[in-house]
Protein backbone atom coordinates (compact mmCIF):
# COMPACT_ATOMS: atom_id res chain seq x y z
CA UNK A 1 0.00 0.00 0.00
CA UNK A 2 1.15 3.30 -1.18
CA UNK A 3 1.73 5.52 1.97
CA UNK A 4 -1.59 7.80 0.91
CA UNK A 5 -4.31 4.99 0.74
CA UNK A 6 -2.45 4.18 4.00
CA UNK A 7 -3.54 7.59 5.39
CA UNK A 8 -6.16 7.53 3.52
CA UNK A 9 -7.38 3.98 5.30
CA UNK A 10 -6.28 5.15 8.64
CA UNK A 11 -8.38 8.08 8.42
CA UNK A 12 -11.41 5.40 8.02
CA UNK A 13 -10.33 2.98 10.07
CA UNK A 14 -10.04 6.10 12.79
CA UNK A 15 -14.00 6.98 12.36
CA UNK A 16 -14.30 3.51 13.58
CA UNK A 17 -13.14 3.88 17.00
CA UNK A 18 -15.48 6.70 17.23
CA UNK A 19 -16.92 5.49 20.65
CA UNK A 20 -13.74 5.47 22.06
CA UNK A 21 -12.75 8.89 20.68
CA UNK A 22 -15.61 10.37 21.92
CA UNK A 23 -15.42 9.63 25.31
CA UNK A 24 -11.78 10.29 25.37
CA UNK A 25 -13.03 13.76 23.97
CA UNK A 26 -15.74 13.86 27.07
CA UNK A 27 -13.20 12.69 29.64
CA UNK A 28 -10.85 15.77 28.67
CA UNK A 29 -13.82 17.93 29.14
CA UNK A 30 -14.84 16.62 32.80
CA UNK A 31 -10.77 16.40 33.52
CA UNK A 32 -10.96 20.62 32.14
CA UNK A 33 -13.49 21.13 34.70
CA UNK A 34 -12.88 18.92 37.39
CA UNK A 35 -13.68 19.75 41.18
CA UNK A 36 -15.67 22.88 39.68
CA UNK A 37 -19.22 23.23 40.97
CA UNK A 38 -20.72 24.30 37.57
CA UNK A 39 -18.43 22.15 35.82
CA UNK A 40 -18.71 21.63 31.79
CA UNK A 41 -21.28 24.69 32.71
CA UNK A 42 -18.19 26.73 32.78
CA UNK A 43 -17.88 26.62 28.97
CA UNK A 44 -21.14 28.70 28.82
CA UNK A 45 -20.85 31.12 31.49
CA UNK A 46 -17.19 31.93 30.46
CA UNK A 47 -19.01 33.03 27.08
CA UNK A 48 -21.58 34.76 28.40
CA UNK A 49 -19.74 36.93 30.66
CA UNK A 50 -16.88 37.34 27.87
CA UNK A 51 -19.67 38.73 25.55
CA UNK A 52 -21.64 39.94 28.06
CA UNK A 53 -18.63 42.22 28.84
CA UNK A 54 -16.81 43.14 25.35
CA UNK A 55 -20.75 43.83 24.39
CA UNK A 56 -20.42 46.99 27.22
CA UNK A 57 -17.42 48.00 26.00
CA UNK A 58 -17.11 47.97 22.56
CA UNK A 59 -20.58 48.50 21.64
CA UNK A 60 -19.74 52.54 21.75
CA UNK A 61 -17.41 52.60 19.07
CA UNK A 62 -19.64 50.32 16.85
CA UNK A 63 -21.96 52.58 14.15
CA UNK A 64 -24.40 50.22 14.32
CA UNK A 65 -27.51 49.78 16.52
CA UNK A 66 -27.28 48.55 19.50
CA UNK A 67 -29.20 45.01 18.65
CA UNK A 68 -27.39 44.71 15.84
CA UNK A 69 -23.97 44.67 17.13
CA UNK A 70 -25.23 42.81 19.68
CA UNK A 71 -25.61 39.58 17.11
CA UNK A 72 -22.99 40.71 15.51
CA UNK A 73 -20.50 40.29 18.03
CA UNK A 74 -22.29 37.17 19.78
CA UNK A 75 -22.16 34.47 16.11
CA UNK A 76 -18.55 36.65 15.71
CA UNK A 77 -17.55 35.61 19.21
CA UNK A 78 -18.42 32.17 18.82
CA UNK A 79 -17.05 31.43 15.78
CA UNK A 80 -13.36 32.98 16.86
CA UNK A 81 -13.32 30.76 19.91
CA UNK A 82 -14.27 27.64 17.97
CA UNK A 83 -11.51 28.49 15.48
CA UNK A 84 -8.99 29.28 18.39
CA UNK A 85 -9.58 26.02 20.14
CA UNK A 86 -9.46 24.44 16.69
CA UNK A 87 -5.90 26.00 15.59
CA UNK A 88 -4.25 25.70 19.13
CA UNK A 89 -5.52 22.53 20.45
CA UNK A 90 -4.72 21.29 17.15
CA UNK A 91 -1.33 21.75 17.20
CA UNK A 92 -1.29 19.56 20.88
CA UNK A 93 -3.37 16.80 19.13
CA UNK A 94 -0.48 14.34 19.22
CA UNK A 95 1.67 15.91 21.51
CA UNK A 96 -1.23 15.19 24.09
CA UNK A 97 -1.97 11.88 23.10
CA UNK A 98 1.38 10.02 23.59
CA UNK A 99 -0.09 7.74 25.90
CA UNK A 100 -2.41 6.15 23.84
CA UNK A 101 0.17 6.53 21.12
CA UNK A 102 3.45 4.78 22.33
CA UNK A 103 0.77 2.33 24.57
CA UNK A 104 -1.59 1.05 21.95
CA UNK A 105 -1.77 0.29 18.00
CA UNK A 106 -4.59 2.92 17.04
CA UNK A 107 -4.98 4.84 13.78
CA UNK A 108 -3.57 7.89 14.22
CA UNK A 109 -6.42 9.46 13.29
CA UNK A 110 -8.47 8.75 16.18
CA UNK A 111 -6.38 11.47 18.23
CA UNK A 112 -7.15 14.10 15.73
CA UNK A 113 -11.63 12.98 15.77
CA UNK A 114 -10.94 13.44 19.00
CA UNK A 115 -9.20 16.58 18.98
CA UNK A 116 -11.89 17.78 16.83
CA UNK A 117 -14.64 16.08 19.06
CA UNK A 118 -13.54 17.98 22.20
CA UNK A 119 -13.85 21.36 20.31
CA UNK A 120 -17.34 20.45 19.44
CA UNK A 121 -18.16 19.56 22.46
CA UNK A 122 -16.75 23.07 23.74
CA UNK A 123 -18.71 24.62 20.99
CA UNK A 124 -22.30 23.36 21.90
CA UNK A 125 -21.81 25.40 25.07
CA UNK A 126 -21.19 28.68 23.25
CA UNK A 127 -24.46 27.36 21.29
CA UNK A 128 -27.44 28.79 22.97
CA UNK A 129 -26.41 32.02 24.57
CA UNK A 130 -25.66 32.87 20.57
CA UNK A 131 -29.25 31.59 20.19
CA UNK A 132 -30.49 33.68 22.76
CA UNK A 133 -29.05 36.76 21.61
CA UNK A 134 -30.21 35.99 17.93
CA UNK A 135 -33.52 35.58 18.99
CA UNK A 136 -33.87 38.54 21.97
CA UNK A 137 -32.47 41.22 19.40
CA UNK A 138 -33.23 40.54 15.92
CA UNK A 139 -35.42 38.40 13.75
CA UNK A 140 -34.40 35.48 12.38
CA UNK A 141 -34.09 35.11 8.94
CA UNK A 142 -34.52 31.71 7.07
CA UNK A 143 -31.33 31.42 5.43
CA UNK A 144 -29.55 31.21 8.58
CA UNK A 145 -31.24 28.10 9.57
CA UNK A 146 -30.68 27.15 6.14
CA UNK A 147 -26.83 27.40 6.38
CA UNK A 148 -26.28 26.90 9.68
CA UNK A 149 -25.71 22.98 8.90
CA UNK A 150 -23.50 23.50 6.66
CA UNK A 151 -21.62 25.93 8.52
CA UNK A 152 -20.87 23.76 11.23
CA UNK A 153 -19.82 20.15 9.05
CA UNK A 154 -17.46 23.37 7.32
CA UNK A 155 -15.96 24.65 10.35
CA UNK A 156 -15.57 20.84 11.64
CA UNK A 157 -13.82 19.58 7.97
CA UNK A 158 -11.98 22.29 8.66
CA UNK A 159 -10.80 21.80 12.54
CA UNK A 160 -9.80 18.05 10.98
CA UNK A 161 -7.59 18.85 8.81
CA UNK A 162 -5.92 21.50 10.71
CA UNK A 163 -5.36 19.53 13.63
CA UNK A 164 -3.80 16.84 11.02
CA UNK A 165 -1.41 19.17 9.45
CA UNK A 166 -0.25 21.45 12.51
CA UNK A 167 -0.75 18.04 15.01
CA UNK A 168 2.19 16.70 12.99
CA UNK A 169 4.26 19.78 12.31
CA UNK A 170 4.17 21.11 15.98
CA UNK A 171 5.01 17.59 17.15
CA UNK A 172 7.98 17.15 15.03
CA UNK A 173 8.85 21.07 15.24
CA UNK A 174 7.88 22.15 18.24
CA UNK A 175 8.65 25.97 18.00
CA UNK A 176 5.28 26.24 16.02
CA UNK A 177 3.20 25.82 18.69
CA UNK A 178 4.25 28.93 20.56
CA UNK A 179 4.76 30.76 17.23
CA UNK A 180 0.72 29.75 16.07
CA UNK A 181 -0.32 30.57 19.77
CA UNK A 182 0.96 34.33 19.51
CA UNK A 183 0.29 34.58 15.98
CA UNK A 184 -3.37 33.61 16.47
CA UNK A 185 -3.86 35.95 19.52
CA UNK A 186 -2.73 38.99 17.14
CA UNK A 187 -5.24 37.49 14.94
CA UNK A 188 -8.07 37.94 17.31
CA UNK A 189 -7.44 41.93 16.91
CA UNK A 190 -6.99 41.77 12.79
CA UNK A 191 -10.02 39.77 12.87
CA UNK A 192 -13.26 41.77 12.49
CA UNK A 193 -14.84 40.16 15.61
CA UNK A 194 -15.20 43.13 17.99
CA UNK A 195 -15.53 46.09 15.72
CA UNK A 196 -16.85 46.10 12.05
CA UNK A 197 -14.55 46.63 9.23
CA UNK A 198 -16.18 50.13 7.92
CA UNK A 199 -15.21 51.26 11.85
CA UNK A 200 -11.55 50.76 10.03
CA UNK A 201 -11.17 53.31 7.19
CA UNK A 202 -11.16 52.61 3.18
CA UNK A 203 -7.20 51.39 3.86
CA UNK A 204 -7.43 49.46 6.51
CA UNK A 205 -10.82 47.27 5.45
CA UNK A 206 -8.62 46.89 2.01
CA UNK A 207 -6.53 44.63 3.89
CA UNK A 208 -9.32 42.68 5.05
CA UNK A 209 -9.68 40.83 2.33
CA UNK A 210 -6.38 39.12 2.96
CA UNK A 211 -7.59 37.78 6.17
CA UNK A 212 -8.89 34.30 5.54
CA UNK A 213 -10.20 34.19 8.87
CA UNK A 214 -12.96 36.79 7.61
CA UNK A 215 -14.35 34.43 5.39
CA UNK A 216 -14.92 31.78 7.94
CA UNK A 217 -16.74 34.26 10.08
CA UNK A 218 -18.74 35.54 7.31
CA UNK A 219 -20.37 31.99 6.10
CA UNK A 220 -21.79 31.82 9.77
CA UNK A 221 -22.20 35.43 10.27
CA UNK A 222 -24.01 36.99 6.90
CA UNK A 223 -26.83 34.94 6.60
CA UNK A 224 -27.81 35.76 10.37
CA UNK A 225 -27.06 39.97 10.09
CA UNK A 226 -28.89 40.35 6.62
CA UNK A 227 -30.81 37.09 5.66
CA UNK A 228 -28.32 36.06 2.03
CA UNK A 229 -25.63 33.78 1.61
CA UNK A 230 -22.52 35.14 1.02
CA UNK A 231 -21.57 33.28 -2.44
CA UNK A 232 -18.02 34.52 -2.73
CA UNK A 233 -17.09 33.87 0.83
CA UNK A 234 -18.48 30.29 0.69
CA UNK A 235 -16.45 29.83 -2.81
CA UNK A 236 -12.86 31.07 -0.97
CA UNK A 237 -14.12 28.54 1.96
CA UNK A 238 -14.56 25.88 -0.34
CA UNK A 239 -10.74 26.50 -1.77
CA UNK A 240 -9.30 26.85 1.50
CA UNK A 241 -11.29 23.52 2.54
CA UNK A 242 -9.99 21.57 -0.53
CA UNK A 243 -6.86 22.86 -0.18
CA UNK A 244 -6.32 22.15 3.06
CA UNK A 245 -7.73 18.42 2.51
CA UNK A 246 -4.60 17.39 -0.06
CA UNK A 247 -2.31 19.52 2.05
CA UNK A 248 -3.24 17.00 5.23
CA UNK A 249 -3.49 14.24 3.40
CA UNK A 250 -0.17 14.39 1.85
CA UNK A 251 1.74 15.53 5.33
CA UNK A 252 0.21 12.68 6.73
CA UNK A 253 0.97 10.45 4.48
CA UNK A 254 4.59 11.46 5.43
CA UNK A 255 3.91 11.68 9.15
CA UNK A 256 2.04 9.01 10.42
CA UNK A 257 4.19 6.44 10.85
CA UNK A 258 6.73 9.02 12.19
CA UNK A 259 5.11 10.96 14.81
CA UNK A 260 5.50 8.26 17.34
CA UNK A 261 9.28 8.74 17.18
CA UNK A 262 8.60 12.46 17.70
CA UNK A 263 6.67 12.93 21.00
CA UNK B 1 -4.33 -18.42 14.09
CA UNK B 2 -2.09 -15.77 15.50
CA UNK B 3 1.45 -16.17 14.79
CA UNK B 4 4.51 -13.61 14.42
CA UNK B 5 6.94 -13.83 11.47
CA UNK B 6 9.64 -11.48 11.32
CA UNK B 7 12.76 -11.28 8.49
CA UNK B 8 15.95 -9.41 9.29
CA UNK B 9 13.75 -6.21 11.08
CA UNK B 10 16.18 -3.11 12.21
CA UNK B 11 14.73 -0.07 13.70
CA UNK B 12 16.56 3.42 13.78
CA UNK B 13 15.41 5.73 16.59
CA UNK B 14 15.92 9.07 14.53
CA UNK B 15 17.43 11.96 16.87
CA UNK B 16 15.07 14.19 17.31
CA UNK B 17 15.88 17.76 19.25
CA UNK B 18 19.17 16.05 20.86
CA UNK B 19 20.94 16.28 17.50
CA UNK B 20 24.05 16.92 16.31
CA UNK B 21 23.06 21.04 15.98
CA UNK B 22 23.46 20.73 19.98
CA UNK B 23 26.43 22.27 22.21
CA UNK B 24 27.46 19.18 22.29
CA UNK B 25 28.44 17.19 19.23
CA UNK B 26 26.96 13.42 19.02
CA UNK B 27 30.21 11.18 17.86
CA UNK B 28 28.71 8.22 15.23
CA UNK B 29 30.15 5.34 16.46
CA UNK B 30 29.47 2.36 19.38
CA UNK B 31 28.29 5.60 21.98
CA UNK B 32 31.93 5.95 23.33
CA UNK B 33 32.78 4.29 26.46
CA UNK B 34 28.80 3.28 26.63
CA UNK B 35 28.27 -0.13 27.68
CA UNK B 36 24.38 0.69 26.99
CA UNK B 37 22.51 1.60 24.22
CA UNK B 38 22.10 1.27 20.32
CA UNK B 39 25.10 2.11 18.01
CA UNK B 40 24.77 5.77 17.03
CA UNK B 41 24.93 6.22 13.43
CA UNK B 42 24.36 8.84 10.93
CA UNK B 43 21.13 9.56 8.88
CA UNK B 44 20.92 11.70 5.88
CA UNK B 45 22.85 14.29 5.66
CA UNK B 46 23.51 15.93 9.19
CA UNK B 47 21.03 13.92 11.42
CA UNK B 48 21.52 11.40 14.00
CA UNK B 49 19.65 8.43 14.58
CA UNK B 50 20.38 5.12 17.07
CA UNK B 51 19.70 1.94 15.47
CA UNK B 52 18.16 0.19 18.45
CA UNK B 53 17.45 -3.06 16.56
CA UNK B 54 19.76 -4.72 13.81
CA UNK B 55 18.46 -7.39 11.75
CA UNK B 56 16.20 -9.50 14.15
CA UNK B 57 14.67 -12.55 12.96
CA UNK B 58 11.38 -14.28 14.77
CA UNK B 59 8.98 -17.30 14.35
CA UNK B 60 6.19 -17.74 16.91
CA UNK B 61 3.33 -19.88 16.88
CA UNK B 62 0.16 -20.22 19.18
CA UNK B 63 1.73 -21.33 22.33
CA UNK B 64 4.78 -20.08 21.99
CA UNK B 65 6.94 -18.37 25.65
CA UNK B 66 9.46 -15.99 23.71
CA UNK B 67 11.97 -14.33 26.49
CA UNK B 68 13.35 -10.81 25.59
CA UNK B 69 16.57 -10.68 27.48
CA UNK B 70 19.44 -8.26 27.66
CA UNK B 71 21.07 -5.64 29.15
CA UNK B 72 20.11 -1.72 29.53
CA UNK B 73 19.62 -0.13 26.45
CA UNK B 74 19.89 -3.20 24.49
CA UNK B 75 16.90 -3.18 22.64
CA UNK B 76 13.74 -5.00 24.18
CA UNK B 77 11.61 -2.51 24.88
CA UNK B 78 11.83 -1.31 21.30
CA UNK B 79 11.31 -4.99 20.31
CA UNK B 80 8.10 -5.36 22.19
CA UNK B 81 6.64 -2.06 21.12
CA UNK B 82 7.55 -3.20 16.94
CA UNK B 83 5.56 -6.29 17.50
CA UNK B 84 2.84 -4.17 19.52
CA UNK B 85 2.69 -2.40 15.99
CA UNK B 86 3.65 1.09 17.32
CA UNK B 87 7.54 1.50 15.96
CA UNK B 88 7.34 0.45 11.82
CA UNK B 89 10.47 -1.54 11.58
CA UNK B 90 13.15 0.98 9.81
CA UNK B 91 14.06 -2.43 7.22
CA UNK B 92 13.08 -6.36 7.33
CA UNK B 93 9.25 -7.57 6.96
CA UNK B 94 7.13 -7.82 9.91
CA UNK B 95 4.25 -10.29 9.90
CA UNK B 96 2.13 -10.34 12.68
CA UNK B 97 -1.58 -12.19 12.94
CA UNK B 98 -3.72 -11.55 15.20
CA UNK B 99 -4.84 -9.09 18.01
CA UNK B 100 -1.94 -8.03 20.10
CA UNK B 101 -2.04 -6.36 23.45
CA UNK B 102 0.75 -4.86 25.28
CA UNK B 103 1.62 -3.92 28.66
CA UNK B 104 4.55 -1.34 28.25
CA UNK B 105 5.08 0.89 31.06
CA UNK B 106 2.38 2.38 33.74
CA UNK B 107 2.16 5.63 31.92
CA UNK B 108 1.11 4.31 28.88
CA UNK B 109 -2.46 3.28 27.29
CA UNK B 110 -4.11 4.82 30.41
CA UNK B 111 -5.94 7.46 31.06
CA UNK B 112 -4.51 8.97 34.60
CA UNK B 113 -7.36 10.90 35.59
CA UNK B 114 -10.00 8.67 34.35
CA UNK B 115 -10.98 6.01 37.13
CA UNK B 116 -9.91 2.48 36.86
CA UNK B 117 -13.37 1.37 35.95
CA UNK B 118 -13.68 4.23 33.13
CA UNK B 119 -10.22 2.77 31.94
CA UNK B 120 -12.20 -0.58 30.99
CA UNK B 121 -14.43 1.10 29.62
CA UNK B 122 -11.98 2.77 27.74
CA UNK B 123 -10.19 -0.55 26.23
CA UNK B 124 -13.50 -2.36 25.80
CA UNK B 125 -14.89 0.38 23.47
CA UNK B 126 -11.07 0.52 21.66
CA UNK B 127 -11.86 -3.34 20.84
CA UNK B 128 -15.33 -2.79 19.42
CA UNK B 129 -17.19 -4.10 22.46
CA UNK B 130 -20.76 -3.05 23.45
CA UNK B 131 -21.50 -1.13 26.63
CA UNK B 132 -22.99 -4.51 28.05
CA UNK B 133 -20.32 -6.75 27.23
CA UNK B 134 -17.81 -4.12 28.68
CA UNK B 135 -19.65 -4.42 32.16
CA UNK B 136 -19.50 -7.67 32.40
CA UNK B 137 -15.70 -7.52 31.55
CA UNK B 138 -15.25 -5.07 34.32
CA UNK B 139 -16.86 -7.26 37.21
CA UNK B 140 -13.98 -9.51 36.11
CA UNK B 141 -11.81 -7.26 35.65
CA UNK B 142 -12.76 -5.52 39.64
CA UNK B 143 -12.80 -9.48 41.26
CA UNK B 144 -9.43 -10.52 39.67
CA UNK B 145 -7.24 -7.29 40.33
CA UNK B 146 -8.62 -7.06 43.77
CA UNK B 147 -8.70 -3.17 43.71
CA UNK B 148 -12.25 -3.28 45.08
CA UNK B 149 -13.55 0.31 45.62
CA UNK B 150 -10.54 1.85 44.16
CA UNK B 151 -11.73 0.71 40.59
CA UNK B 152 -14.11 3.46 40.96
CA UNK B 153 -11.09 6.15 42.16
CA UNK B 154 -9.09 7.91 39.51
CA UNK B 155 -6.11 5.96 38.44
CA UNK B 156 -4.13 8.83 39.94
CA UNK B 157 -4.79 7.95 43.02
CA UNK B 158 -3.38 4.61 42.80
CA UNK B 159 -0.11 2.67 43.53
CA UNK B 160 2.39 1.40 40.93
CA UNK B 161 1.11 -2.09 42.22
CA UNK B 162 -2.56 -0.73 41.83
CA UNK B 163 -1.84 0.50 38.57
CA UNK B 164 0.08 -2.92 37.08
CA UNK B 165 -2.91 -4.59 38.67
CA UNK B 166 -5.48 -3.12 36.87
CA UNK B 167 -3.48 -3.04 33.80
CA UNK B 168 -2.97 -6.66 33.66
CA UNK B 169 -6.43 -7.43 34.48
CA UNK B 170 -8.10 -5.84 31.83
CA UNK B 171 -5.33 -6.54 29.15
CA UNK B 172 -5.98 -10.34 29.92
CA UNK B 173 -9.52 -10.32 30.90
CA UNK B 174 -10.50 -9.55 26.92
CA UNK B 175 -8.15 -12.16 25.66
CA UNK B 176 -5.77 -10.95 23.58
CA UNK B 177 -4.15 -13.79 20.80
CA UNK B 178 -0.91 -12.08 21.58
CA UNK B 179 0.31 -10.06 24.64
CA UNK B 180 3.66 -8.55 24.95
CA UNK B 181 4.41 -7.49 28.89
CA UNK B 182 7.62 -5.31 29.66
CA UNK B 183 9.49 -6.09 32.77
CA UNK B 184 7.32 -4.12 35.25
CA UNK B 185 5.41 -6.97 36.37
CA UNK B 186 7.72 -7.42 38.90
CA UNK B 187 5.97 -4.50 41.05
CA UNK B 188 3.02 -7.04 41.55
CA UNK B 189 3.28 -8.31 45.39
CA UNK B 190 4.39 -11.77 45.73
CA UNK B 191 0.01 -12.65 46.40
CA UNK B 192 -0.62 -11.08 43.02
CA UNK B 193 2.33 -12.50 41.22
CA UNK B 194 1.43 -15.81 42.02
CA UNK B 195 -2.06 -14.91 40.40
CA UNK B 196 -0.26 -13.76 37.24
CA UNK B 197 1.63 -16.55 36.76
CA UNK B 198 -1.48 -18.40 37.15
CA UNK B 199 -3.22 -16.72 35.12
CA UNK B 200 -0.77 -16.60 32.13
CA UNK B 201 -0.85 -20.37 32.26
CA UNK B 202 -4.54 -20.15 31.63
CA UNK B 203 -4.13 -17.95 28.68
CA UNK B 204 -1.75 -20.09 26.86
CA UNK B 205 -3.60 -22.95 27.02
CA UNK B 206 -6.07 -21.24 24.88
CA UNK B 207 -2.75 -20.79 22.23
CA UNK B 208 -1.45 -17.46 23.00
CA UNK B 209 1.56 -15.90 22.41
CA UNK B 210 2.99 -14.29 25.46
CA UNK B 211 6.55 -11.91 25.00
CA UNK B 212 7.77 -11.08 28.13
CA UNK B 213 11.03 -8.87 28.26
CA UNK B 214 12.83 -9.60 31.76
CA UNK B 215 16.49 -9.20 33.19
CA UNK B 216 15.22 -12.15 35.60
CA UNK B 217 16.95 -15.15 33.78
CA UNK B 218 16.11 -17.67 36.33
CA UNK B 219 12.63 -16.77 36.26
CA UNK B 220 12.61 -16.69 32.38
CA UNK B 221 14.54 -20.13 32.31
CA UNK B 222 11.65 -21.74 33.99
CA UNK B 223 9.30 -19.78 32.33
CA UNK B 224 9.81 -19.30 28.73
CA UNK B 225 9.89 -22.00 25.99
CA UNK B 226 11.62 -19.78 23.54
CA UNK B 227 14.47 -16.86 23.83
CA UNK B 228 16.59 -13.98 22.29
CA UNK B 229 19.14 -12.16 23.76
CA UNK B 230 19.63 -9.01 22.41
CA UNK B 231 22.96 -6.94 22.50
CA UNK B 232 23.08 -3.45 21.07
CA UNK B 233 19.74 -4.42 18.88
CA UNK B 234 21.09 -7.95 17.89
CA UNK B 235 20.14 -11.18 18.67
CA UNK B 236 19.19 -14.60 17.58
CA UNK B 237 15.86 -16.95 19.11
CA UNK B 238 17.00 -19.73 20.13
CA UNK B 239 14.88 -22.57 21.94
CA UNK B 240 15.15 -22.45 26.00
CA UNK B 241 17.67 -25.82 25.71
CA UNK B 242 20.18 -23.78 23.96
CA UNK B 243 19.55 -20.83 26.71
CA UNK B 244 21.96 -20.87 30.16
CA UNK B 245 20.42 -18.74 32.79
Amino acid sequence: MSALTSALSDIFQGWKYRSFWQLLAWNDLKQRFRRSWLGVGWVMMAFILFLGAKLIIFSNISKSEFNIFAVYLATGFAAWRFIIGAVVEGTNTFISAENWIKGEKLPMSVHVYRSVCRNFLLALGTIPPVMIACWFFMDSYLMAWVSLPLVILTYLATAFWVSLVLGALCARARDFSHLITTVMQIMFFLTPIIYEIDVLGPTAAKYMAYNPFVYYLDILRIPVLEGVIPWRSWIIVGCFTLVGFIAALSSFSYSRRRIVFWL
Amino acid sequence: MAYIKADNISLVYPMVGANARGRHKINIGAGGEAQVGGEIIQTGKRGRGVRALNGIDLDLKPGARLGILGGNGSGKSTLLRVLGGMYKPTSGTLDVEGRVTGLFNLNLGVSKESTGYENIILKGLMLGLSREKIKEHAAEIAEFSELGEYINMPVHTYSSGMVMRLMFSTATSFKPEILLLDEWIGTGDRHFRDKVDQRLNDLLTSALIVIIASHNRNRMAKWANTVIELDSGKGVQKPIEAFEP
